[in-house]
């Protein structure tokens, strides 16, 4: 009788642990889909930073690959949602706080940059220019007065405008550095408008699908805030695409390995 | 109930706690494996696209507006990192419980298995 009720504990026990996260089971449809657009948009991409600063490469001339695309991961996500066990996926609170925190960060370098880059402003060069204005002007008095001093003062104007194109160079480099800075803060700015607190529901792998669709929505946005410049030669636009859909492919392939020894 | 081969609940006992040691340890691996595979592997993949966007604004490569999409897009693809990273940990922990009920399956018989049939 006691080892009846200590198996029975047992069981229970286990049966318990059926009240944890259930991990949703392997999806071809997903693996497949995912890989499907994985190529396309990658090529997409490409394609685009072919086309850049060009009119074919616009976002108006390419926005039949979007609509095409946003409906199939749509179509995905509603599969995933219909086999979802879960209705949560981890922490996301503290996700959200911890991504925001990271930009909050990146907001603070850039101000710190941006008073360092104050600090050297071209106007703390005007005390050294008025300085060598006023050598100037005393080595023309004194040019009248001697040959000598003559040449002197010729050294001192070659002097002079070595100085005064470096400063032309600095100034240039400063409002580049300036204009960038700006346009950075800008962004942050933008950016924090944004509302990140939104509600989530669902468990991993719909959030996995549905931050796949969102992706793909800023993508299309990116393109569109692009105006004429379009898709550039850079790298970012094709490493955010390449994260999410290289994270999902990985978590259905483990899946895949799991439930093939029956353990998913 | 147990099958003929266990006499004794120190003897079951014996085998679930190999099986669970084993899967434990086969669990805390895997868990190592998805930070080693997923999420610091793709955490510097992030890291490049946010330093290529601030390049990129300096080159007047991006626009301000453009730019905030790809800082938007980093957020998110931080989320899918910790999402992915996440599911991974639950699938190998359901692999985990399902070695150990299976182990207690084969070791039982009658009513208990039916009912650990249920959970499976």
């Amino acid at each position: 009788m006691l080892r009846i009720l200590v198996l029975l504990a047992l069981g229970m026990g286990l049966a318990s642990c059926g009240t944890l996260q259930r991990a949703a089971p392997y999806d071809p449809n997903i693996e497949q889909t995912v890989s499907e657009f994985n190529m396309a948009v990658l090529t997409h991409i490409a394609k685009m930073q072919g086309l850049s600063k060009l009119e074919k490469g616009a976002y108006g001339e390419n926005i039949e690959f979007y609509t095409t695309w946003k409906i199939k991961l749509k179509v995905l996500r509603n599969l995933a949602i219909a086999q979802e066990v879960g209705n949560a996926c981890g922490p996301e609170q503290i996700t959200d706080d911890i991504i925001k925190g990271g930009f909050k960060e990146l907001g603070v370098v850039l101000q710190k940059a941006q008073s360092e880059i104050d600090a050297v402003k071209i106007d703390s060069l005007n005390p050294a220019k008025d300085w060598i204005d006023s050598q100037r002007d005393k080595v023309k008095a004194e040019l009248k007065e001697a040959e000598t001093k003559l040449n002197a003062a010729s050294a001192a104007s070659a002097d002079f405008a070595r100085l005064e194109s470096r400063v032309v160079r600095l100034t240039d480099k400063f409002e580049r550095w300036y204009a960038s800075s700006s346009r950075v803060t800008a962004a942050i700015v933008e950016l924090g408008k944004r509302d990140h607190a939104k509600s989530f529901e669902g468990g991993c792998t719909t959030r996995l699908v549905t931050n796949l669709a969102e992706q793909f929505a800023a993508l299309e946005r990116f393109h569109m805030k692009q105006k004429d410049l379009g898709i550039p030669p850079r790298r970012a636009p094709a490493i955010l695409m390449s994260v999410p859909i290289q994270v999902i492919l990985k978590v259905q392939q483990r899946k895949k390995v799991l439930s093939g020894k029956g353990l998913l | 109930m147990p099958n003929g081969n266990i006499d004794t609940f120190d003897a079951l006992f014996d085998v679930v706690k190999t099986e669970g040691t084993a899967t434990f340890t086969d669990l805390k691996d895997g868990i190592m494996d998805i930070a080693r595979d997923v999420i610091i592997p793709q955490m510097r993949e992030i890291a490049t696209a946010v330093w290529d966007v601030m390049e990129g604004l300096a080159a007047g490569d991006y626009t301000p507006e453009g730019a905030a999409e790809l800082l938007d897009m980093s957020r998110r693809a931080i989320a899918t990192v910790i999402a992915g990273a996440t599911e991974l940990v639950f699938s190998e922990v359901q692999a985990a419980i399902t070695r150990i009920y299976r182990a207690l399956f084969n070791l039982v018989s009658g009513a208990v298995q039916t009912a650990i049939n249920a959970v499976l």
